[in-house]
């Protein structure tokens, strides 16, 4: 293998790398992203729930 | 017990980072990366110590293993050397061998598994010679002490040869040293042993780049948890509100 083969090849490489790299990163951040939403939905309907029964206690509803 | 299988005093031949306990036990241990030598020092092993390179360790460890014919049994435990991979290497050579003419271990791992110093006769005679026991990435010394108890219970007895006695051409070498080329020689060391530390480095290198991919992984997990659970509690919170209106 010649020195410009070996370098042709690192340069794949190297792009391969970066492209690996973002799409781990995004694919982290979409699974965090997930997660975070389904455990968001239960903290809302709590809080709201919470307040609609405050909102009673003090007849205001 | 015959004289010809007799060993020496003088054994080991080649020097090396290992422990000597009854020489005339049927077990050897080589614990790759990791040093368990205060374990095995004057244990009832025959020989112990680490292997961190794919060539002249493994030529050191065959040299010393098939000049001492009561050696039967090579155990491979503890952790494996990231880039040489040793202990692949070594059971690639048992299953293998060498090529004869480019002198590589065949299918071995490693990253230069030559064995340019060791005659493929003294490559038949390392496989007829012992029974390979692979406990790799095994640091466990309770485990590893119970394997050692088996070996000895189950000793076939001293091979049926003569000890094979190998010099390397290293030792060669500092033996025809000459003020001439003593430069040379030394040049030659350096690159070898730098190529190795080279590799070292890289492996190394290489962990902590993936160490570091795994800390940003979770970087991104834990900040796309948390704009999801913002989204989910805003989500959560109107769905909740409409609903009621509707009920009540």
């Amino acid at each position: 293998m010649s020195n410009d083969d070996f370098d042709k090849i690192n340069e794949r490489l190297d792009r391969l790398e970066e492209r690996l790299e973002e799409s781990h990163g995004d694919y982290s951040q979409r699974a965090g992203k997930r997660i975070g939403r389904d455990i968001g939905i239960l903290y809302g309907i709590i809080i709201a729930l919470l307040l609609i029964i405050v909102l009673m206690k003090l007849n205001i509803i | 017990m015959s004289d010809k299988n007799e060993v020496g005093s003088d054994w080991p031949f080649e020097t090396g980072d290992y422990v000597l306990g009854d020489i005339h036990s049927p077990v050897a241990v080589v614990t790759l990366g990791s040093n368990m030598n205060n374990h095995f020092d004057n244990s009832e092993v025959s020989i112990a110590g680490p292997l961190h390179t794919e060539n002249l360790g493994i030529e050191k460890m065959v040299t010393n293993i098939i000049s001492n014919p009561y050696i039967r049994y090579l155990i491979i435990c503890g952790s494996e050397v990231q880039g040489h991979i040793t202990g692949k290497t070594v059971e690639a050579l048992y299953e293998n061998g060498i090529d004869p003419e480019k002198k590589t271990i065949l299918g071995s791992p490693g990253a230069i598994p030559f064995v340019e110093n060791l005659p493929v006769e003294a490559v038949e005679r390392f496989k007829d010679q012992i029974e390979l026991i692979s406990m790799i990435d095994n640091e466990n010394t309770d485990e590893i002490d119970i394997k050692i108890k088996e070996c000895i219970e189950n000793n076939p007895g001293p091979y049926n040869e003569e000890p094979m006695i190998i010099e390397l051409n290293e030792k060669e070498d500092v033996e025809e040293n000459t003020e001439e080329n003593v430069e040379l020689i030394e040049d030659n060391h350096n690159v070898d042993s730098s190529s190795i530390n080279l590799l070292e480095i890289e492996s190394r290198i290489r962990f902590m780049k993936a160490e570091i991919n795994e800390i940003a992984s979770l970087e991104k997990i834990s900040s796309g948890y948390y704009a999801g659970k913002i989204e989910g509690i805003v989500i959560g919170f109107i769905i909740t509100i409409i609903l009621l209106i509707i009920i009540l």
